[in-house]
């Protein structure tokens, strides 16, 4: 029977999800191999009631790696990922073991905060269509210098919180992770809304997450 | 220990909870761990569309929607994975 996989975390950690309730609620069940556990539900689902099931389900996805999260550290899937069977996700893991439990146990106490960065007037159209080639550019370097310097700000306010910062452009803005220990999680927070934003921008602090984005090393 | 949920703080901007919703559903469909492989839809045991899993997430409200009528079958995973 095909399985939608959650997420992996260490065998060893002792984790409570037997009540725990997956995607259309599915009873969740765990899958220990080579040292990893890794937390399923059957596929497929129970006819969707939500009227907009790909939302619901990936709500459901969500609360259940939270939920794990709250126990130990954990690599999610992304979602959906089905397999055939739970033979391809044995074989799946054997493959992978090694390198998985070397991250989950870098990872072991630590979560993923997130500050996203973007100008409030990112919704608006774009005023620099009628503007030169040179002065778009120079506007947008302007732009990108006003995130990275906030971006700084708020490093170095949560500074002896953080164990691994990076940065990714968007669209809009400037997306910062924040590797943390779980303990840190409401002085991050705090430190993070000490820091002055500036009228033109605004700021979204989330977390905690999965720490996925510190799964590679560098 | 972790909170259970996390916790949006939203600073010059407005509303929180479209935001949390957002969030959420970002870091389901563009986080985790990839594992390549494919997957063929089909209806009534007829093979329709065959994919790749990186693009399964096009397709999966179809299915969703029409299950149990529609099936995602998976084939073998080439054990391939990346954050």
């Amino acid at each position: 029977m095909p399985v939608l996989a959650y997420c992996v975390a260490e065998a060893a950690c002792e984790i409570h999800s037997r009540l725990l309730a997956g995607v259309s609620g599915a009873e969740i069940e765990t899958l220990e191999e080579s040292g990893l556990r890794c937390f399923v539900s059957s596929y497929p689902l129970k006819p969707p009631t939500d009227p907009d099931p790909v939302r619901e389900a990936a709500l459901d996805f969500h609360r259940v790696l939270q939920t794990i999260l709250s126990q130990a550290a954990i690599i999610p899937f992304r979602f959906p990922t089905i397999l055939s069977d739970s033979k391809e996700l044995v074989n799946f893991l054997q493959e992978n073991a090694s390198n998985y439990l070397d991250v989950l146990s870098r990872l072991r106490n630590k979560v993923q905060m997130e500050v996203r960065i973007a100008f409030v007037d990112a919704a608006k159209p774009p005023a620099e269509q009628q503007d030169s080639g040179a002065s778009y550019l120079r506007r947008k370097q302007s732009r990108s210098i006003d995130l990275r310097s906030l971006a700084q700000r708020l490093r170095t306010a949560a500074g002896q919180h953080i164990d691994w910062w990076k940065e990714r452009e968007t669209g809009d803005g400037l997306q910062c992770y924040a590797l943390i220990d779980r303990g840190d999680i409401d002085n991050c927070r705090q430190s993070f809304r000490e820091v002055s934003v500036p009228p033109e921008l605004t700021i979204r602090i989330t977390g905690p997450w999965p720490a996925g984005q510190f799964v590679e090393k560098e | 220990m972790a909170k259970q949920s996390p916790e949006i703080v939203n600073i010059g901007s407005g509303d929180q909870d479209e935001v949390s919703l957002v969030d959420i559903l970002d870091h389901v469909l563009n986080s985790g761990v990839v594992i390549r492989g494919s997957v063929i839809i089909s209806v009534a045991g007829v093979d329709l569309i065959y994919l790749g899993v990186d693009v399964i997430l096009s397709s999966i409200e179809t299915a969703l929607r029409h299950i149990p009528g529609t099936s995602l079958n998976s084939t073998k995973p080439d054990g391939d994975a990346g954050a």
